[in-house]
């Protein structure tokens, strides 16, 4: 079962007098309950088409379900609402809040998913999760205290702390070493396994394609090649 | 190099144009300082001697001498004005630019007495000529000693002379002790009575009517009698009048040398204006010292946001400058780049600055009160070369103050520069308790201060130069005070914060994070906005304080609107061969009802003023009390006493008590001690004679029952000074009908209330249209007028307005600027929220709740150290400016309009804020936001 599906998804920006076209009637399905990986060259457009899937970014042409909602017919209110409570990002740069400790990143993203739970309940939560990915011991550190990788494993437990549909997480692994970057895929494996959440991440990394269960290929605003992995 | 540092300068052009704005009004600041005080000076240098005119109703700079010759050497008039030239020459040689505008001289022959042939009498009159005197002269009676055809010689006399001796025109006076060699005595016929042509000729530095023994004749008439009576000698006395206009802060110095060099070497050498010239020269050192003193803060200020400006371009270039550190660029390159930035942007600085200055000062000069502006006469201010020498003193300083964070932060590599990037890291002053020390030390300052108020007071009385460590304590104190504050406020936001901690929604919750986590390094823009209100504050507080008290003092000194006399007649009369008594001609009263008529007064009243009174009862006597005598209805209608004096008793009370008891008195306080008397004890007033041989003779008594004692009264000043001198004064009111009846008909005063809307001026103009002589003018809105124009009063006034001015100009910029770089440094994270659903509203809100514990506190905060430091320090400042004892205490004014002033600018600030952060956020992309962390 798909939890997203797009179709003839088009991004066109502006360029100067012209048009540049980063991506082109792209189509593709996101599986739930599994790691898709986009991968592709720099400037390739899986960022871009990431955006569009999370809502972050609307398409020039095509649309996009997210278990059944269709954004084109979302208001940004609803939008917002969706990014907030179903969905979880991990960003490349901005691992973390700067001014939060690991605690505290957890749970701004708890508050905005799930006001009605009980301060108690958050706090379990919040514990859970940093458990989860290793980091209970250092939930007090400030992002400046901590190495890129364990910035990167609060930034997991900070996107799927709220039990989000789907983590989006663009280049989870691109500021870490290959022994940090694995640990993080060990950790999306064991996320989906543990917590049934579908991943969708970005990497040019070629050692990390074989850990996703299904792997598309961008290359100038196309989707090449479509691996599935049993 | 330079390309590279234009480049840096254009990718940070708001932050730079910041900078150079702190640095053109530091430039601006410290440039205006020279021609600020410069004419300052000028101005009080003439202002000087227009009062010392004005007081002594004579020209004020005069030079001269008296002296004589024996006829032995000179026969003639024109002998003695010629060896008198000499003197002159010397004088003009060394006086050079200041110009004589006029020379008045008169030769004299000794005084004798003389008997009229129609019963007039002189006992001291004296022979004399006048150079030029027709020219400047109009015949009254009679003809002038030109025109004389008689067979005597013909004199003329002032119209003094012959109302004091009882002479007429035509009468012939002989001088039975002037004989020539056969034995004929001197006669005189008087041919005229003379007045000067125009009242303001300087010619005449001694007026006709003060002339009461000359008897002018021609220079031929003159030299024939000398010739005829050979007097031993020529008395002369020579005057020369200097344009004192030309007297300026520049060759002051060397004008009193020559005065005091021309004393030396001639004993008979006078001069009008020396003592004037002492008096600049100890103003002068107040003046450059309360100018440094009242601008330090606002320095101090600007230099702070020159540092805080560096400090913000700093943090943003501190990644390239850590990756310069590791590219092997040495710590000596990167602040050479960094001068020569700071050098290019002082270079535009002193270009805006200096003319910037120029403003500035013509617009601190053009304050009369805090705030309030009026051009006037501003020509004495103008452009001197020292201001560029100033400027690039100030450009100096600037440089420094951008380096110092420089040199801190260019020894950082990129390693060092990660690893430090440590949240909410203690600042010095708060580590180790600066900010409680400092307040500490300035508490105790303000303690000795206080203890020593007497001493103070005694040496602001002799004129001792303000002591600058008053001002610079409270400087010190509402700096401490700020810092222990801001100390709290961290603290009462963390509490704030953690109260209601597990309830926050998200943007609360990240707007807390960011108040709290973000203090310290919000700080400093936190201190400015603190320092900005409390000083604003304190200054409008202190600005205010010393006009209002300077002008109660005025207002009460004055007791009513306008005060004025007439020249009365003194008719005197020989009560017997050899004693002449005196009247007085009351002038038609009519005229005075006639400004109440034409509705520019409300009510006017007579009010009989002299000291030539003692007060006694029983064996103790007081001299020369203060004496009035009024109808105490008009009185009450028209004097006027500051409400604060009225809390325990309304005045009007102890008028009714007066009213009711024919023969009361108001005895004040302190004359009510001295005779140990207390109401419903008699004491006995009494007057004496107004002429110089009545001076001793009592003229009147009033046995008068005490019936109020008062502690201050409308126009009476119980202390004043004089070169540090106090001199003690006593009170006592009688009812008029009762002073009259006494002391029979005596000058009074008329005292006026203004109808509301009109000017001193107004009723001036129908007294002057009546012809009438006044011997004395006071009007309250003019004396108060004049209080602004002092100096002292513009340069306190100038300097605080002026310091408010740009604290508010450069806080709103700086405050704009920061919060702008903070919400860019921030536009990433921004995405980040944006991304994780919040909303834009919600972002919104976040900026607001920052505001909302941070801005507004600091506001708060300072508003307080504001309100503190003038509640300990303004009333200080107060004793400096007005040291001397008065009826009236010194009290502390605020004005709410400052602190609405104060508020409008602050709010109209915050709005803009947040006006320009909801369009930056509204413009804000989360793709291209969360891009830019990519890159």
């Amino acid at each position: 079962m798909n939890i997203i599906e797009a179709r003839n998804i088009t991004r066109m920006f502006p360029v100067g007098d012209g048009e540049f076209y980063a991506l082109k009637h792209v189509d593709i399905d996101i599986p739930a309950g599994k790691l898709t990986i986009l991968k592709g060259r720099s400037g390739s457009g899986k960022t871009t088409l990431m955006n569009i899937l999370s809502a972050l970014d609307a398409p020039t042409e095509g649309d996009v379900s997210f278990d059944g909602q269709v954004y084109s017919e979302m208001e940004d209110a609803q939008k917002e609402q969706l990014r907030r409570k179903e969905i979880g990002f991990v960003f490349q740069a901005v691992a973390l809040i700067p001014i939060m400790n690991a605690y505290e990143n957890v749970d701004f993203a708890m508050r905005l998913a799930e006001p009605e739970l009980t301060a108690k309940e958050v706090d379990e939560r919040i514990r859970e999760t940093l458990a989860l990915v290793g980091m209970e011991e250092r939930m007090r550190h400030m992002p400046g205290q901590m190495s890129g990788g364990e910035q990167q494993r609060v930034a997991i437990a900070r996107a799927v702390a709220h039990r989000p549909k789907v983590v989006f997480a663009d280049e989870p692994t691109g500021a870490l070493d290959t022994e940090s970057g694995l640990r993080v895929m060990q950790l999306f494996r064991n996320l989906i396994e543990k917590e049934g959440v579908t991943i969708v991440m970005t990497t040019h990394d070629p050692n990390l394609m074989e850990l996703g269960d299904v792997v598309y290929e961008l290359e100038d605003g196309e989707i090449i090649d479509r691996q599935i992995r049993e | 190099m330079i390309r590279f540092v234009l480049q840096k300068i254009k990718n940070k052009k708001w932050l730079t144009t910041c900078l150079l704005l702190g640095l053109v009004f530091l430039v601006a600041a410290v440039s205006c300082q020279p021609m600020f005080k410069a004419g300052s000076l000028n101005k009080m240098l003439l202002d000087s001697f227009h009062n010392a005119g004005e007081e002594a109703e004579a020209y004020p700079a005069v030079i001269g001498r008296t002296g004589a010759y024996v006829t032995e050497k000179r026969q003639t008039a024109a002998a003695v004005l010629d060896g008198m030239k000499g003197y002159q020459q010397t004088w003009e040689k060394y006086l050079g630019s200041i110009q004589a505008v006029n020379t008045q001289t008169i030769l004299t022959l000794d005084e004798q007495s003389a008997q009229g042939a129609y019963g007039g009498k002189g006992k001291y009159l004296k022979v004399s000529y006048m150079p030029d005197m027709l020219a400047h002269t109009q015949v009254l009676v009679g003809e002038d000693y030109d025109a004389y055809a008689g067979n005597l010689y013909g004199c003329m006399l002032s119209e003094s002379v012959m109302d004091a001796c009882g002479f007429t025109v035509g009468e012939t006076l002989e001088f039975p002790l002037w004989t020539d060699a056969d034995g004929e005595t001197l006669k005189l016929q008087i041919c005229g009575i003379f007045k000067e042509t125009d009242s303001t000729d300087t010619f005449w530095y001694t007026a006709p009517n003060t002339m009461e023994q000359e008897m002018f004749v021609s220079e031929e008439t003159f030299d024939a009698i000398v010739k005829q009576f050979a007097p031993e000698k020529i008395n002369y006395a020579t005057n020369v009048l200097l344009d004192y206009t030309k007297i300026n802060q520049k060759n002051v110095a060397d004008v009193q040398y020559y005065i005091e060099q021309f004393h030396k070497e001639d004993e008979s050498f006078t001069d009008s204006f020396l003592n004037l010239l002492k008096q600049y020269q100890k103003d002068k050192k107040t003046i450059d010292i309360t100018l440094w003193v009242l601008e330090l803060p606002l320095l101090g200020l600007v230099l702070a946001f020159i540092y805080m400006v560096t400090g913000q371009i700093i943090d943003t270039e501190q990644g390239e400058i850590a990756m310069m550190r590791s590219r092997g660029y040495r710590r000596s390159q990167i602040v050479a780049l960094y001068a020569l930035q700071a050098c290019i942007l002082c270079l535009v600085a002193m270009l805006i600055g200096t003319p910037l200055g120029y403003g500035l000062c013509k617009l601190a000069a053009s304050t009369t009160d805090f705030l309030t502006f009026h051009a006037g006469n501003l020509s004495m201010y103008h452009f001197t070369p020292v201001m560029l020498v100033y400027g690039l003193a100030a450009s100096a300083v600037g440089i420094l103050f951008i380096l110092i964070p420089v040199v801190i932060h260019s020894g950082v590599s990129i390693v060092q520069q990660k690893s430090d990037q440590k949240i909410n890291k203690k600042m010095f002053w708060e580590k180790y308790f600066l900010d409680i020390v400092l307040l500490g030390v300035s508490i105790y300052l303000l303690h000795n201060f206080n203890q020593e108020i007497d001493k103070i007071r005694a040496r602001a009385l002799l004129g001792a130069k303000m002591d600058p460590l008053i001002f610079l304590d409270s400087v010190l104190f509402i700096v401490a005070m700020g810092l222990v504050v801001l100390r709290l406020l961290h603290y009462l936001v963390q509490l704030v914060y953690h109260i209601g901690r597990k309830k926050w929604r998200p943007a609360v919750y990240a707007s807390f994070l960011q108040i709290t986590r973000n203090f310290r390094k919000q700080g400093f823009i936190s201190v400015f906005l603190i320092l900005t209100v409390a000083m604003g504050l304190f200054n409008a507080n202190a600005a205010r304080t010393i006009n209002q008290n300077y002008e109660n003092r005025i207002r009460y000194a004055d007791g009513a609107d306008i005060r004025l006399q007439e020249t009365w007649k003194m008719q005197a009369f020989y009560v017997s061969a050899n004693d002449i008594d005196y009247n007085y001609v009351e002038p038609d009263p009519v005229k005075y009802d006639e400004p109440v008529k034409q509705g520019l007064c409300t009510s006017m009243a007579k009010v009989i003023r002299t000291n030539n009174i003692s007060v006694s009862r029983g064996k103790t006597k007081i001299a020369n009390c203060e004496f009035m005598g009024i109808h105490t209805k008009d009185f009450g209608e028209t004097a006027y006493l500051q409400e604060e004096l009225n809390r325990d008793v309304h005045w009007y009370t102890y008028l009714n008590e007066l009213a009711q008891q024919e023969n009361g008195v108001i005895l004040s306080k302190n004359l009510a001690a001295a005779l140990e008397v207390k109401v419903g004890d008699v004491v006995d007033c009494s007057r004496y004679g107004d002429s110089v041989l009545k001076k001793e003779t009592v003229r009147g008594t009033i046995s008068g029952k005490v019936v109020a004692i008062v502690d201050a009264w409308p126009g009476f000043v119980q202390y004043t000074y004089e070169d540090g001198e106090e001199t003690e004064h006593y009170l006592i009111v009688a009812n008029y009908a009762k002073t009259v009846q006494s002391f029979k008909i005596s000058p009074y005063e008329i005292w006026y209330k203004l109808a509301d809307g009109v000017d001193s001026d107004a009723v001036r103009a129908v007294i002057d249209a009546g012809g009438t002589k006044l011997s004395s003018y006071t009007a309250l809105d003019r004396d108060i007028d004049a209080m602004k124009e002092t100096a002292m009063i513009r340069i306190t006034n100038g300097m605080f307005t002026l310091s408010f001015i740009i604290a508010l100009i450069l806080c709103m910029i700086g405050f704009l600027i920061y919060w702008i770089s903070s919400i860019r440094q921030r536009e990433l994270l921004f995405g980040v929220y944006r991304a994780m659903g919040l909303s834009e509203k919600e972002i919104n809100r976040m900026l607001v709740n920052e505001h909302l514990f941070s801005t507004l506190p600091s506001i708060l905060a300072g508003g307080a150290c504001g309100g503190v430091a003038t509640y300990l320090f303004v009333r200080l400042f107060g004793v400096i400016y007005l040291p001397q004892k008065h009826n009236l205490s010194i009290y502390v004014y605020l004005d709410q309009m400052d602190v609405l002033k104060l508020v409008a600018v602050l709010l109209v600030m915050i709005l803009l804020c947040i006006v320009i952060l909801r369009r930056l956020v509204r413009s804000l992309n989360i793709t291209q936001a969360l891009k830019l962390g990519e890159e």
